[in-house]
């Protein structure tokens, strides 16, 4: 559905993505792990047009993908920004709003208000507060109840779970599964290495701009290096 | 003469409001102060005396026809001028120079076909004056603070109420990420520089009705921006609030105490508020101001 063929992106001088390939398909749960630093945000700006490719392709359902954000979202793709970047000045509602703009706001976004409602039920109870006054969990379940108001078919997820306690953190990942058992494709950057590769259909890993790894979820858990590196278990140690 | 003192000062500053909301939305919007506001006030109020004199037309068609020109001339500026830049991600002081040569060149080309000399409007509303007790007020003063009045709570509506409000809301927030959803920047960008444009020529017509038009009347504007300053730029309230409060000071000042010394107490205001309050009385942006 998705396929990044030999993509390069360059900030100022700097290679931050060196001839990087991935491919994500329909109903998959895909994972990129990695370090601070891998390339890992960058490649999700690029999938979303915000960032240019000086080199390689982005093909989304056989078209080649605009870097053009407002146009990438009318394909179908939304995001889940690192940091949650909600719109702090404005209310839980309007949030949620802006996330369903490129729809007629009727009867049917009002379903799909409900339908975050379910996943994430505190935010119906914050709906007139401003966005920038919730905790910090809360923040993380808007900005994802934000991106799933515009129905996408593809849902990018840049590091869901950062700065969030284990407990939450394991609510919003168990919310993403839900998301994609509900017909949603998800594309998600993690550090948490060990939740994200096990959530996964299939798993990248990714080192200094380049892709290291690939396999499904299962194959990169199991891997010694990756164990050792993003997992802190040395051969043995069970 | 209390009561004549503070509805001329309203009066002032909603004009002064008016231009201030403009220099508020787009520095909210793109950071960056737009000095080429003041020449589309200007371009306002020579459009506002053309329509009405060449054109014979009544009044609220030359309030139309100046916002109109405000806005077509406000996205025309932006095009131009600024979305090159926009595009090239410039910093904010890329496009303040920007904006300073636009008010340059706009002076300029005001001077090389109309020429300098001053147009004063006709007097579509005459001298009349209302009586209230002891108190008379100008009719153009009442005229000036209804028109500012309705058209900062229409835009107060439009902002809050409408999807294109709110997507200017988000946008002034972050761009970046309101164009994840599906908001076309370009389009917001223009709405914004339309509105402001339109709120440019409504202003420009009082302006003109009040002290003629001419080449550099944009340097008014000045104050305008001060105002803004003092509000906190990039907050609508706060440009409204310190617009009022500017014209109310200087009418006061000038009354009271001596018209000759009023801009200074205008900018030592500008610097006390700045002193006590380096984001304004109303803003939320501590970093550069320009």
């Amino acid at each position: 559905m998705l396929t990044v063929d030999n993509v390069s992106v360059f900030y100022g001088r700097v290679r931050a993505l060196d001839r990087v390939s991935i491919s994500v398909n329909q109903g998959e749960i895909v994972s990129i792990i990695g370090p601070n630093g891998a390339g890992k945000s960058t490649l999700l700006w690029t999938v979303m047009g915000v960032n240019r490719p000086a080199s390689g392709s982005l093909r989304w359902r056989g078209e080649r993908l605009r870097s053009a954000p407002d146009w990438v979202a009318a394909r179908g793709i939304s995001m889940v920004p690192e940091r949650r970047r909600l719109f702090d000045n404005l209310t839980v509602r309007e949030n949620l709003l802006i996330g369903a703009y490129l729809r007629k706001w009727d009867l049917s976004m009002r379903q799909d208000m409900e339908t975050v409602f379910r996943l994430f039920p505190i935010l119906k109870e914050r709906l007139d507060q401003y966005a920038g006054t919730l905790s910090g969990g809360e923040q993380q379940m808007l900005a994802i109840g934000r991106a799933m108001m515009g129905r996408p078919t593809l849902l990018l997820f840049d590091e869901p779970s950062l700065g969030l306690a284990p407990a939450l953190a394991s609510e919003v990942l168990r919310a993403i599964q839900r998301i994609r058992e509900e017909g949603t494709t998800c594309l998600l950057a993690e550090q948490n290495a060990f939740k994200a590769l096990e959530m996964a259909d299939r798993a990248y890993v990714m080192n200094t701009g380049r892709v290291a790894l690939q396999g499904s979820g299962k194959e990169v858990l199991a891997n010694p290096e990756v164990r050792a590196a993003y997992l802190g278990i040395k051969a043995g140690d069970e | 003469m209390l009561l004549q003192t503070t509805i001329t000062g309203l009066a002032i500053g909603g004009i002064y409001a008016l231009m201030a909301v403009g220099y508020s939305l787009v520095f909210s919007i793109l950071n960056f102060s737009n000095f080429a506001h003041g020449s589309v006030i200007m371009l306002g109020a020579y459009a506002g005396y053309f329509v009405l004199t060449r054109a014979g037309a009544p009044f609220p068609v030359a309030i139309a026809g100046s916002m109109l020109a405000g806005a077509v001339i406000g996205v025309a500026n932006e095009r131009l001028a600024y979305k090159p830049l926009r595009v090239r991600n410039a910093r904010p002081l890329y496009f303040m120079i920007s904006a300073m040569g636009v008010a340059i060149f706009l002076e300029n080309l005001v001077y090389a076909t109309l020429g300098a000399h001053f147009y004063s409007y006709p007097e579509v509303l005459g001298r009349s004056i209302v009586r209230i007790g002891e108190a008379s007020i100008g009719v153009l003063d009442l005229f000036a603070l209804a028109f500012s009045s309705v058209a900062i709570t229409g835009l107060h509506l439009f902002l809050q109420r409408t999807k294109s409000g709110l997507a200017i809301r988000a946008c002034s927030f972050d761009m970046t990420v309101a164009s994840v959803f599906g908001i076309r920047l370009d389009r917001v960008v223009g709405l914004v520089f339309a509105i402001a444009g339109a709120l440019a020529g409504l202003s420009g017509v009082f302006l003109g009705m009040k002290y003629m038009a001419y080449p550099t009347m944009g340097w008014i504007t000045n104050k305008a921006y001060v105002a803004a300053v003092i509000g906190g730029l990039g907050s609508l309230p706060g440009a409204v609030v310190g617009g009022i409060a500017l014209g109310l000071l200087e009418t006061f000042v000038s009354v009271y105490v001596s018209s000759i010394i009023r801009d200074v107490f205008s900018f030592s205001a500008l610097v006390l508020v700045l002193l006590a309050m380096p984001n304004g009385l109303m803003g939320k942006y501590v970093e550069e101001k320009i």
